[in-house]
C-alpha cells in the first residue's frame, strides 16, 4: 500500500453531529478564530480595577530595595468581595463621558470612578480606596441624599434566577427597573424616580378676601379690573338679574346689581420633574364660586383711572408639594362653569381643564390665580397622561419612545413620543395570547420592536403618529433569558430559546428580504442539552465587536449559575466553547476601546469583581494559564474493511517559540486517548530558531515574527486493531494558533484474500 | 470606564515579536490625544467637603485665564455709591443722570466693557440690595401697615404698588430679567444670572433697572409725575465672567 495524506485547512468550528465536513471539529474548547484564518488561544481575563503594585516603584535587585507583601496592593473588588448581579454602560457627552454602572448581591448600586483607585487617595474625603463611588438617590429638598450603598437604600436582590435590572440610555441618561425597586434614572450626577407613581392630591381653592374686613359681603375680596382678575363679568346696563329658584337663598348674599355675574372654576395640578415628565393630572379641586361686577360710572377715583368699578376675582390655590425630583407643578382650570344666571352651563365645560399656570418650584404650597379665561392655555388630553407602569421590568426604545413590559398583566406600554417617562392609559398593546406565556424581552431594531414572549416573538411595527401594532412573527419559539438577546452585526438578533439558541434574521420589514427564525446552535446539540433551562433567566450574552464574537454565558447541569461561554463566532459562523468564566452579567462598552466586561456570579469566591476579556492575559483571574483544545472531527477513512495507518501528523501552526503544542488521538470514537502520554514539541521551525523573551538579548538577537510553520508529530495507532476514524487532539498551555493540520498513513482494502490452506497446504510443504 | 488595558501578554519561551511591545504601548499611547477623561484624569479637583487637596493636571498646568476671563464691577453701601429711582421716570436706566439729569456721570447700576480676541460666551451675574420706598415700606413680614405712602389701605391696593425691574443686557440684548420686585419691603436682595454668546471684539454688558407702577400687567409710566424717591440701590456688583471658545 502506499501512503497517503489527508491534509485539512481553513479550520472551522464545532459541529457534534455524527457525520460533520472533515474541517470542522468535533469540540473547540477555549479558542478565539483569528482573521488571518486559524484557531489561536482565547484570552484571559483581569480585574477592571487590578491594583497598580507598588512594585512597579521598586527593583528588586537594586541594592537597599526590597519588595514585602505590604508592597502589593489587593484588587479592591476581591478585598470587597460582593458578587456582581447587574452590569450597566452608557455614555453621555457624544460619548466623552463613560460610565460603568453596576449592581452587587449587597443591594448596592455603584458607578465606576477611577481615581478612586488610589490609596493615597483613600484618605481623602469622600472616597474610600476603591474605584468606584455609590451612585446617590436624591430626596426631597431639605434632606441629604441616600446611597445606595445597602447601608441607606438597598436594592433588591433576588437568590432566585431572574432577569435582573434591565436598563436603557434615553438622553445622555440611564434608566433602570427591577420590577421590585422604584424605577430609577441616573443622569451622571444622581438618581432620581423614573415618572410617576401617579397624579397629586386634589388641589383646594378658595376666592381671596380681605383679611383685615369683616362681613361676608362680596365687597370684602381682593379685587382686580377690567384686564386683571378672573371672571365674566355681567353686561353693564342690562336689567337686573334674578336668582334661579333652584339655588334657593344660597345662591346670591343679596340681590344680583346689574353688571353682576356668578363665576365658578375647578382645578387640577400635576407635577413636572426635571426631565420635563409630567405626571398624570390629580383629582378635582372643589368648585370655587365668585362674583365679578362691572357698575359703570360708579365710584370715581381721585386718581382719575377708573370710571367703572369693576371687580374681578383672585383664587388663591393651595397645591400639593411633589416627590424628590419634582421641579415644577402645572395648575389646570375650568373655564367659567356658570352660565349669565349662575347655572351650570353644561358637563363639557367642568370637565375641560385649560394649562393655566407653571409653578417653578417644589416648595410653594399656594398659588394666587388671576389669569382671565381668554388668557389660559391649550386644553389638557388627560389620555396624554399616565403613570409610570408598576413593577415593570424590561424596557426598550423604539422611535422615541419608551416602551415597558413585564408587569403582572402581560401587557406591552409604550410612552408619549419624546416623554419616555410618560405612560397615557391608553398606550397599551396585548400582545398575543395568554397561552404564549409572559413577556420575556423586547429590543429595538431595524425596523420594528421584536417582542419575545416564552413561546412565541411578535413584531410591533407603526410609529407614535400613526399608532403602533403588533405582527405575530412565530408561535414556534421565543426567548427565555432577555440578557441574552444580542445584535449580530450583518446578521440579526441573536437570543437564546428554550430550544437552543436563534438567529432573527432579515429586515423585519417587506424589503425582499424575508424576516425569518433560524436555528443557529444546531451544530451544537451537545452543548445545548447541557443549559440548564429551568435557570434560563440568569443566561446572558454580549457581542465582543473586537473579534466578531457572540457571548452567550449559560448555567450548566444542575447549577443555576452561569459557568460556560458559548462563543458563536460571527465572522465564519462557527461554535466554540470557554471554560472557567463564571459570568452573572456583561457589557460590551460602546466606545472605541469596545471592552468586554463582566461581573462574576456567586461560583466566583475567590476572586470576585468585575473583569475584562482580554487578549492580554494568558490566564483567568486566579487560575492557571488557560488551556486551549482543538479536537477535530472523527475523519471517516472508509467501511469496516477498509483500514488506515497513520504514520505521521504534521499540525501546521503558527511558531510561537519555546512552548509547547501537544497532540493525541482517538480512534474509532473511543473515550481514551489512543497515546497514553500526549506527544509535545517546541513551536519553533527547527533550522530556523526565533529568539525568545526570557533568552533572547539586545544586540545579540533579532525581533521576531510569527509565522505558520510545520511540526510533525510520529504517531503510531497499531495497537488499536482496525482503525476506521480518527479524532486529532490538538492543545496547548501556552499560546497556540492551528491553521491546519494533515494526517498521512496508509490505506487499503483487504481484498486480496489469501486462504490460509494456500499459503500452508500440504503441497506448499 | 475609560482605562486601558494591556493588549498582548508577555511569556517567557515565546518569540520576541515587536507587535508585544508595540501593541502594548498603542493601547496608552492612543488615548493621550483627548480620550483620557474622569477616569484617569480626576475632574473633583481642588475643594472637598473638609479638605482641600491638590491634584495634577489641572491646577499647575494651564495658563492663567486660557480657558476665561473674569470681570467685575462693584459698588459699596456708601451714600456716594446708591443709585436712585425716582417716580417721575418709568423707563430703563442703566446710569443714574438718565434718570437725575443733575447726577454725575459715573453712577450707574453696573457696566462692563471688554474687548476679546475670542469668541465665547459671557454670563453674567448681578446681585444687589434694593431698598424700597426708603422709611415707607415694612421691615419685616409681622409689619403690618395698610397706610403706606399716605395712602389709605383702600386706595394702595386700588391703586396697585410700586415695583422695581431689573435686567441684564448682553451687546443690548437683554439675558436676564429679575420680575419684579416691590416696594412694600424695606430691604431685599435682587439676583439674576444671564449668559449669551459673543463675537470677539468689543463686548458691552449693562444693568438696567427700572421702577413705578404697575398696572396692567406692564409699568404705567404716566401714574405719576414726582420726583419722590421710591427706590435705592445700595452695594451691588455685576459680575461677568467670560469663557472663550
Amino acid at each position: 500500500m502506499l501512503s497517503q495524506v489527508f491534509q485539512v485547512m481553513k479550520l472551522r468550528g464545532m459541529d457534534q453531529r455524527w457525520k460533520p465536513e472533515s474541517s470542522r471539529a468535533r469540540s473547540v474548547k477555549n479558542m478565539r478564530w483569528d482573521p488571518r484564518d486559524g484557531w489561536s488561544r482565547s484570552g484571559g481575563d483581569r480585574s477592571a480595577a487590578q491594583p497598580t503594585s507598588a512594585v512597579e516603584s521598586i527593583q528588586p535587585g537594586v541594592a537597599g530595595e526590597t519588595t514585602t507583601s505590604s508592597d502589593v496592593e489587593e484588587d479592591p473588588f476581591k478585598t470587597d468581595g460582593q458578587e456582581i448581579v447587574s452590569l450597566h454602560w452608557f455614555a453621555q457627552h457624544n460619548g466623552a463621558r463613560q460610565w460603568m454602572i453596576w449592581e452587587t448581591a449587597a443591594g448596592q448600586l455603584r458607578a465606576f470612578w477611577g481615581p478612586g483607585i488610589s490609596t493615597e487617595s483613600a484618605t481623602i474625603s469622600g472616597r474610600n480606596g476603591y474605584p468606584w463611588l455609590p451612585l446617590i438617590m436624591a430626596r426631597s429638598h431639605g434632606s441629604s441624599p441616600e446611597k445606595w450603598n445597602g447601608d441607606e437604600r438597598t436594592r433588591t436582590i433576588l437568590d432566585t434566577p431572574n432577569i435582573r435590572t434591565q436598563s436603557v440610555s434615553w438622553g445622555g441618561r440611564l434608566y433602570m427597573v427591577n420590577g421590585y425597586d422604584e424605577p430609577i434614572v441616573f443622569d451622571g450626577a444622581k438618581c432620581t424616580r423614573a415618572g410617576y407613581a401617579g397624579g397629586p392630591s386634589a388641589p383646594s381653592a378658595s376666592v381671596v378676601r380681605f383679611e383685615s374686613l369683616g362681613g361676608n359681603s362680596h365687597f370684602n375680596y381682593w379685587t382686580g379690573d377690567l384686564a386683571y382678575g378672573m371672571g365674566v363679568v355681567g353686561e353693564a346696563g342690562t336689567s337686573k338679574w334674578k336668582p334661579h329658584p333652584d339655588e334657593g337663598d344660597d345662591a346670591l348674599e343679596g340681590p344680583l346689581r346689574r353688571g353682576e355675574k356668578w363665576n365658578m372654576w375647578r382645578y387640577r395640578v400635576s407635577f413636572v420633574n426635571e426631565r420635563g415628565q409630567e405626571s398624570p393630572l390629580s383629582p378635582e379641586s372643589n368648585s370655587v364660586r365668585a362674583m365679578a361686577f362691572w357698575e359703570p360710572g360708579i365710584d370715581r377715583y381721585s386718581s382719575g383711572r377708573r370710571d367703572d368699578k369693576v371687580g374681578r376675582r383672585f383664587v388663591s390655590v393651595n397645591i400639593p408639594v411633589g416627590p424628590p425630583g419634582t421641579v415644577a407643578r402645572r395648575v389646570y382650570r375650568t373655564q367659567d362653569m356658570l352660565d349669565i344666571r349662575g347655572r351650570p352651563v353644561n358637563l363639557g365645560e367642568g370637565s375641560n381643564y385649560y394649562f393655566c399656570h407653571e409653578i417653578q418650584d417644589n416648595s410653594s404650597k399656594s398659588f394666587e390665580d388671576a389669569i382671565p379665561d381668554s388668557a389660559l392655555g391649550t386644553v389638557a388630553d388627560e389620555e396624554d397622561y399616565g403613570p409610570w407602569p408598576t413593577n415593570a421590568r424590561l424596557l426598550a426604545t423604539f422611535k422615541n419612545t419608551m416602551f415597558i413590559a413585564g408587569t403582572s398583566d402581560n401587557v406591552l406600554r409604550f410612552s408619549r413620543p419624546l416623554h419616555p417617562e410618560v405612560f397615557p392609559l391608553n398606550n397599551t398593546i396585548e400582545i398575543g395570547e395568554g397561552e404564549a406565556g409572559p413577556i420575556t424581552g423586547m429590543r429595538g431594531t431595524k425596523n420594528a420592536l421584536v417582542v419575545f414572549k416564552r413561546k412565541s416573538i411578535y413584531l410591533v411595527k407603526g410609529d407614535p403618529e400613526k399608532g403602533f401594532f403588533a405582527e405575530t412573527l412565530t408561535r414556534d419559539v421565543g426567548c427565555c433569558a432577555p440578557n441574552t438577546i444580542a445584535e449580530l452585526p450583518g446578521l440579526g438578533t441573536a437570543f437564546l430559546s428554550e430550544s437552543g439558541v436563534m438567529l432573527l434574521k432579515g429586515a423585519l420589514e417587506n424589503t425582499g428580504t424575508a424576516t425569518s427564525v433560524v436555528h443557529l446552535s444546531e451544530p451544537i446539540p451537545d452543548l445545548i442539552k447541557e443549559i440548564n433551562f429551568s435557570a434560563s433567566e440568569n443566561a446572558c450574552a454580549a457581542y465582543c465587536h473586537k473579534d466578531k464574537e457572540y457571548w452567550l454565558a449559560i448555567p450548566r447541569l444542575s447549577s443555576a449559575e452561569n459557568s460556560r461561554v458559548l462563543v458563536y463566532h460571527g465572522a465564519i459562523a462557527e461554535w466554540s466553547y470557554r471554560t472557567g468564566f463564571n459570568i452573572g452579567c456583561m457589557v460590551e462598552t460602546r466606545d472605541h476601546r469596545s471592552h468586554l466586561m463582566y461581573g462574576t456570579n456567586s461560583l466566583e469566591t475567590e476572586n470576585p469583581g468585575i473583569r475584562v476579556y482580554s487578549l492580554g492575559q494568558n490566564s483567568l483571574v486566579g487560575d492557571s494559564a488557560i488551556a486551549s483544545e482543538y479536537v477535530t472531527v472523527d475523519h471517516d477513512f472508509g467501511s469496516k474493511f477498509t483500514h488506515f495507518v497513520p504514520a505521521y501528523i504534521n499540525a501546521y501552526a503558527v511558531g510561537y517559540g519555546d512552548t509547547k503544542l501537544e497532540l493525541n488521538f482517538q480512534v474509532n470514537r473511543s473515550q481514551t486517548y489512543s497515546l497514553t502520554a500526549d506527544k509535545t514539541t517546541d513551536q519553533q521551525e527547527g533550522l530556523d530558531l526565533l529568539g525568545v523573551f526570557d533568552k533572547a538579548k539586545w544586540g545579540t538577537d533579532k525581533w521576531g515574527y510569527h509565522r505558520p510553520i510545520c511540526l510533525r508529530f510520529d504517531v503510531s495507532a497499531m495497537h488499536e486493531g482496525v482503525l476506521r476514524e480518527m479524532a486529532v487532539t490538538f492543545k496547548a498551555q501556552d499560546s497556540m494558533q492551528l491553521v491546519g493540520y494533515d494526517i498521512e498513513g496508509k490505506l487499503g482494502e483487504q481484498r486480496r484474500i489469501r486462504p490460509l490452506t494456500d499459503a500452508l497446504g500440504a503441497n506448499r510443504r | 470606564m475609560a482605562w486601558r488595558f494591556r493588549n498582548l501578554p508577555i511569556v517567557s519561551g515565546e518569540v520576541v515579536h515587536p507587535d508585544v511591545w508595540a501593541q502594548n504601548h498603542m493601547a496608552y499611547a492612543g488615548e493621550f490625544n483627548g480620550r483620557l477623561d474622569r477616569d484617569n484624569l480626576p475632574s473633583n479637583v481642588g475643594i472637598s467637603q473638609d479638605s482641600s487637596y491638590e491634584e495634577p493636571w489641572v491646577t499647575k498646568n494651564f495658563k492663567k485665564a486660557c480657558f476665561h476671563e473674569v470681570y467685575s464691577d462693584s459698588f459699596d453701601q456708601t451714600v456716594a455709591n446708591r443709585f436712585f429711582f425716582r417716580e417721575g421716570f418709568a423707563g430703563w436706566a442703566g446710569l443714574q443722570k438718565d434718570i437725575d439729569a443733575k447726577a454725575g456721570s459715573t453712577g450707574r447700576i453696573g457696566r462692563v466693557n471688554f474687548t476679546s480676541e475670542h469668541e465665547g460666551l459671557v454670563v453674567a451675574h448681578w446681585t444687589g440690595w434694593l431698598v424700597g420706598e426708603p422709611n415707607f415700606g415694612p421691615a419685616n413680614s409681622q409689619s403690618g401697615n395698610p397706610e403706606r405712602d399716605g395712602l389709605s389701605g383702600d386706595d394702595f391696593y386700588k391703586r396697585g404698588a410700586k415695583f422695581a425691574n431689573f435686567r441684564i443686557l448682553v451687546n443690548g440684548r437683554e439675558v436676564a430679567n429679575s420680575g419684579k420686585h416691590s416696594a412694600a419691603w424695606a430691604n431685599q436682595c435682587v439676583s439674576m444670572t444671564g449668559a449669551a454668546p459673543v463675537e470677539a471684539g468689543e463686548v458691552s454688558v449693562t444693568v438696567q433697572g427700572r421702577a413705578g407702577i404697575f398696572k396692567d400687567l406692564e409699568f404705567d409710566v404716566q401714574a405719576f409725575q414726582d420726583e419722590r424717591k421710591i427706590f435705592a440701590l445700595r452695594s451691588r456688583e455685576l459680575l461677568v465672567i467670560f469663557k472663550k471658545r
